[in-house]
């Protein structure tokens, strides 16, 4: 064919593709604007339906019923407001939508091999956002027998956990393994989804941890151990924790130290042996974390280790351990006194960083007085911390302190020579 | 001589048909697949959930790095929208970096920052730091002053200065949707692959009256150069990013708006200072270094992830950036020339940066040269007169058709542009862009190329006014006023 008729055909087609994508932008913006206002509209209307049903008046059910059963905007419209209505402690609303035919209709959606994966998923979180706790079998059924369906599990297993009831629990943790190994769902969603049932369901997911700590079940353990590390921690998490600080698995070891570090407990059943031991672990993370369970439990008898560990080659863990015997205040006073007349750069920075973002030198400010037994030591400290370039709080305070004495001695600090205030 | 160049206009004539056809052919690929990823993407929307991330303690806290430079103008309302995301752990650090302006004083004065000391850790090498603002009433904002040293200077401190493992470059000049850095962020926790790096789709800020507040009607720019420019952005986000992303070979993620995974950031040494496009090599280097570990990763784009950017309305500044924009590419290709055509970088190797050196840096010579070359053609009676109209006839309704289609997908998607006016604007200035436009466009291009062999090139602020819809001092009360909130 001559080049030309086939370039004048492009121009053509190109043409008329430009016409139809105009009129089809206009007509498509116009078709959605009708279905809005009429879904507007319905909405209103249903409102007012679904108040006199739940106001004792059941003759309008059936009406409700028949829009449910018809595939248009008016069950879109009702879908809208009962979403936004449905709460699982609202029994009513739970009821009315069983009755109007909601479930029935997405749990014959979500089982239906005719439906597209995007339907059957979409099915799948109608079931979860309307809290049809019925529903748990089905979509268990359904996850099982087609967790190779990445899409449609996600979907389900968002749904479940937000029905959010035990059994809803039980059924996902009777396939997590399976689908985490499966790269079914990410970790990330996996702990997210177990966090949403954490909750109400604290104790049981301690004994599902348990069970997948024995069946041996490691990226199962290491998801829900996060997950657990960010919720309340309680004593039975962190017992099992404890149990597994064995394990060979550093990726295990520090989440359970995480989670250790997270309790809110008077106590821990560890001693300081043990604790030392991960202080010396030849992962820079566990050190790390092994330093916020000893700062959040044994600051004190762990002292000496928090100085050895200023030195540590991962200015991470030196940071953690500088904020640790930050943390003790004037009890470890001398101690710090140690440390900024040692030799480690590296140590010094750390802890005078470390007095900065604790907020402990408004404290050794406050010793600036002579008769403080702490006056010399705290003023070794914060001329250390000015000579490093740590002083503009300093400065301030020695401008605005109402204690003349702590604002004389602060400038004299400051200015030894005598000079002015900047 | 005639005869040699007689051999050149043949050879040229040829060229172009070759290049005009691939050319095409590739953005009809990159067309087809945004259609059918926005069908999907749409047809998701309908049964996902990304709000739960919004009350997950599981969601990745993220660092957002706004560097700024002589930003008095617009630095108060990036850093107000940036305040109020919709994410559960973010802070905000801004890197004043040598502004001779207001800049630094009016964050001061509008959030009542105090001087604070930090030490500060170069791991990454930046210029020297002169001090860190902060006021614990706003405790995930920080302001770090620093001696001059460009974009990619900034950021790198932003980087050294950062808590999390996440971070977000933001242009000073930017204003982020308000569930902009949460739907950014489930793109990557969803992500089966570990995803290093991700773009959101940054949108024209012109003639806008604060977008980002729900509620707020968009309004379209009065002036031309800003409307060409929406339709411009359009194309390149809704079918350029979308195509390349999904046939994995991203290269260029917006410096307005990109989230980063700042190890890897760090292992692949941080933003080159050299780079004038320090958005595009840093994205370089990461499919580098990842490929070179032999790591599986995965570089993404975030099509509802909205951040609103202003752009240039003056010819000058235009030109000025869109030459920036030029050398950049260049540069970023030349350095990490080793990639291309290699099989080891895969698509990107393969396929993305060839596409942009061969395809999209050299069409402005090849626009341009056929101004020269086609009346020389004629002169020699070498064209075809009708042959000659029907090919520019078709170059122009192709290229009218990308722009209509554009403008069909961002109906499909975000629909940012309500009113019947805006969407018959859209149309219009998408038809119109190929008569003036598109060629002066070629002609800042060639004056890149041109400074890029020929001259020195170092990286550059570009003045934004701030002059959206609103003035300043509503952004100065947004700012303070929403943060209290």
């Amino acid at each position: 064919m001559d080049i030309q008729i086939i370039l004048l055909i492009l121009v053509c087609l190109f043409s008329f593709s430009i016409g139809f994508i105009v009129l089809g932008t206009f007509l498509r913006r116009w078709i959605h604007k009708k279905q809005y206002t009429q879904i507007d509209h319905l909405k209103s209307l249903y409102q007012t339906w679904i108040d006199e049903v739940l106001g004792g008046n059941t003759q309008r059910i059936s009406e409700l019923q028949r829009v449910v059963g018809e595939d248009g905007f008016g069950r879109e419209a009702l879908e809208q407001i009962v979403c936004e209505k449905c709460r699982a402690d609202d029994k009513a609303i739970l009821s009315l939508i069983q009755e109007v035919g909601f479930i029935r209709l997405y749990e014959k959606k979500l089982i239906s091999q005719r439906l597209s994966i995007p339907m059957r998923a979409r099915a799948a979180d109608r079931l979860g956002r309307m809290q049809s706790e019925e529903s748990v079998d089905l979509l268990f059924q359904v996850l099982k027998e087609e967790s190779d369906k990445t899409e449609l599990a996600n979907s389900i297993i968002k749904a479940m956990a937000l029905i959010g009831s035990e059994k809803a629990l039980e059924s996902i943790i009777t396939i997590f393994p399976l689908i985490l190994k499966k790269e079914v769902i990410t970790p990330k969603n996996g702990e997210m989804i177990l966090l949403m049932f954490a909750p109400l369901y604290r104790e049981h997911l301690v004994r599902v941890l348990h069970h997948f700590q024995h069946s041996g079940e490691r990226l199962s353990v290491i998801v829900t151990l996060d997950a657990l590390s960010r919720s309340v921690v309680t004593e039975d998490m962190v017992a099992v924790a404890m149990e597994m600080l064995e394990s060979e698995d550093a990726e295990i070891r520090v989440r359970c130290l995480r989670l250790i570090a997270n309790a809110n407990l008077q106590r821990v059943p560890m001693t300081l042996h043990e604790i030392k031991l991960h202080l010396h672990d030849a992962q820079w993370f566990i050190r790390m974390q092994a330093v916020e369970v000893a700062r959040r439990f044994f600051c004190e008898k762990s002292l000496g280790e928090m100085v050895l560990l200023l030195r540590d080659a991962h200015w991470q863990v030196r940071r953690a351990a500088a904020g640790a015997i930050v943390s003790l205040g004037d009890e470890s006073l001398e101690t710090i006194i140690g440390v900024i007349e040692g030799e480690d750069t590296y140590a010094k920075e750390a802890i005078c960083e470390a007095i900065h973002l604790e907020g402990y030198v408004q404290q050794l400010v406050n010793h600036l007085t002579q008769s403080s037994l702490l006056f010399n030591s705290s003023a070794r400290i914060l001329f250390y911390m000015h000579s490093i370039g740590l002083s503009s709080s300093l400065k301030e305070t020695a401008l605005s302190h109402p204690d003349g004495e702590i604002r004389q001695n602060l400038h004299l600090l400051i200015h030894p020579q005598g000079g002015d205030n900047d | 001589m005639t005869s040699y160049l007689i051999s050149g206009i043949i050879f040229f004539n040829i060229a172009v048909g070759v290049y005009y056809g691939l050319l095409n052919s590739v953005y009809t690929l990159l067309l087809s697949i945004a259609l059918f990823t926005v069908i999907r993407h749409g047809s998701r929307a309908k049964y996902t959930e990304d709000r739960l991330w919004l009350y997950s303690n599981e969601t990745p806290p993220v660092s957002i790095l706004i560097p700024a430079c002589n930003e008095e103008d617009v630095i108060l309302r990036t850093v107000a929208s940036a305040l109020v995301q919709e994410y559960p752990s973010f802070e905000v650090i801004v890197i004043n970096d040598g502004s001779e302006d207001k800049t630094l004083q009016l964050l001061i004065e509008t959030y009542n920052l105090q001087k604070v000391d930090q030490l500060y850790r170069d791991i990454l090498k930046t210029e020297p730091i002169k001090g860190f603002y902060y006021n614990k009433e706003h405790p995930n904002f920080l302001v770090v002053d620093k001696e001059k040293g460009g974009k990619a200077d900034a950021l790198n401190a932003g980087i050294n200065i950062s808590h999390y493992p996440y971070f977000c470059s933001v242009d000073a000049d930017s204003i982020l949707d308000t569930s902009a850095l949460l739907k950014i962020m489930v793109q990557v926790v969803e992500s089966k692959v570990p995803v290093i790096a991700c773009g959101g789709d940054v949108r024209v800020l012109n003639g806008m009256d604060h977008p980002e507040v729900q509620g707020n009607a968009p309004e379209l720019p009065e002036s031309s150069l800003a409307m060409f420019q929406i339709v411009e952005y359009l194309r390149s986000f809704l079918f350029g990013r979308i195509g390349w992303n999904a046939l994995g070979g991203s290269v260029i993620l917006s410096g307005a708006f990109s989230l980063f995974l700042k190890d890897a950031v760090v292992r692949a040494g941080g933003y080159d200072r050299k780079q004038v496009s320090e958005d595009l090599e840093i994205v370089l280097k990461l499919h580098r270094l990842y490929a070179h570990e032999k790591r599986p990763y995965k570089i993404d784009y975030a099509l509802d992830a909205i951040c609103w950017t202003e752009v240039p309305e003056k010819i000058g500044q235009l030109g000025r950036q869109r030459r920036r924009w030029q050398v950049g590419l260049l540069q970023a290709c030349w350095k990490h020339r080793g990639m291309i055509f290699n099989p080891k970088y895969k698509t990107v190797g393969l396929f993305s940066l060839p596409y942009f050196l061969f395809l999209e840096s050299t069409g402005a010579v090849i626009e341009l040269l056929g101004f020269v070359v086609m009346p020389l053609a004629y002169y020699f009676g070498l064209l075809s007169v009708h042959y000659f109209i029907l090919f520019l006839l078709l170059a122009l309704v192709y290229g009218t058709f990308l722009s209509v289609a554009t403008i069909l997908l961002e109906e499909m998607t975000i629909k940012r542009y309500p009113s019947w006016k805006h969407l018959a604007r859209l149309l219009l200035y998408g038809s119109i862009e190929h008569f003036g436009y598109r060629q002066i466009n070629a002609w800042w291009r060639l004056q890149g190329i041109f400074q890029f062999f020929f001259m020195p090139y170092s990286w550059e602020y570009v003045h934004k006014s701030g002059k959206t819809h609103s003035d300043h001092e509503s952004h100065k009360t947004l700012g303070s006023e929403d943060v209290k909130q």
